[in-house]
């Protein structure tokens, strides 16, 4: 179920980047790539459970929901502590 | 089981690559332009880095989920397990962890491809135009 929800994730930043393109400051690639780079991991996870015959998707529920609010979260805070960074080091630059 | 400490790995390698170029360029004082057709400049190699991280936090998160990792030492669950777990984490690191490594590498050096090409193509019209 987090791949589908990474999956969505990645798909929605992609399009806020692209169409904020202009607002440079904001670091929206940040965000589309790790939402990205988790849903590549997660496909190569999914095939490999498939391979295995466990199924291409698991729906465990509550755990699989708690994974995705942490998809959402954690992506969100990596983008916002590396545009911080960033931020503070334009700012000394 | 631990497939996110592959590309974790590769994060910490291509961070220190990128610290190493980064410096050679500062150094040779390279020129922007030259920079944008070079596939490892300091700023695409900072695109890696950025994949590789990202992908392994979310992971990791996921697999404390699963309580495949710990906070206790040995911190990965399957090391307190015995040999016999410790060699199907080592097997997994190196079948699903390398396959995510490579799908990756590969997905970041497309982007890189692309983002030549539509370059080069922008500027070959721009020089029809004249």
């Amino acid at each position: 179920m987090y791949f589908l929800v990474a999956l969505f994730l990645a798909l929605v930043s992609t399009c806020l980047w692209y169409f904020l393109r202009e607002k440079k400051a904001l670091h929206l690639e940040i965000l589309a790539i790790t939402y990205g780079a988790a849903t590549l991991m997660w496909l190569i996870d999914c095939i490999a459970s498939a391979i295995e015959g466990e199924g291409f998707l698991s729906f465990e529920i509550p755990l699989d929901i708690w994974i995705s609010v942490w998809t959402l979260l954690g992506g969100l805070l990596f983008w916002g502590v590396i545009t911080l960074v960033l931020y503070s080091k334009n700012k000394k630059q | 089981m631990a497939c996110f400490l592959v590309t974790t790995a590769a994060a910490i390698g291509v961070g220190a690559a990128r610290h190493i170029v980064a410096h050679k360029e500062k150094k040779n004082n390279v020129d922007k332009v030259e920079l944008e057709d070079k596939i490892f400049s300091s700023q695409k190699l900072g695109y890696l880095e950025l994949t590789l991280w990202g992908g392994a936090i979310l992971l990791a998160g996921e697999h404390a989920f699963h309580e495949e990792i710990t906070y206790k030492f040995p911190w990965l669950t399957a090391a307190g397990e015995g040999p016999e777990a410790v060699k199907e984490m080592l097997f997994e690191m190196g079948t699903i962890g390398v396959a995510m490594l490579v799908i990756l590498v590969g997905a970041w050096f497309g982007g890189v491809m692309l983002l030549r090409w539509l370059r080069n193509r922008k500027k070959k019209v721009a020089t029809q135009e004249k």
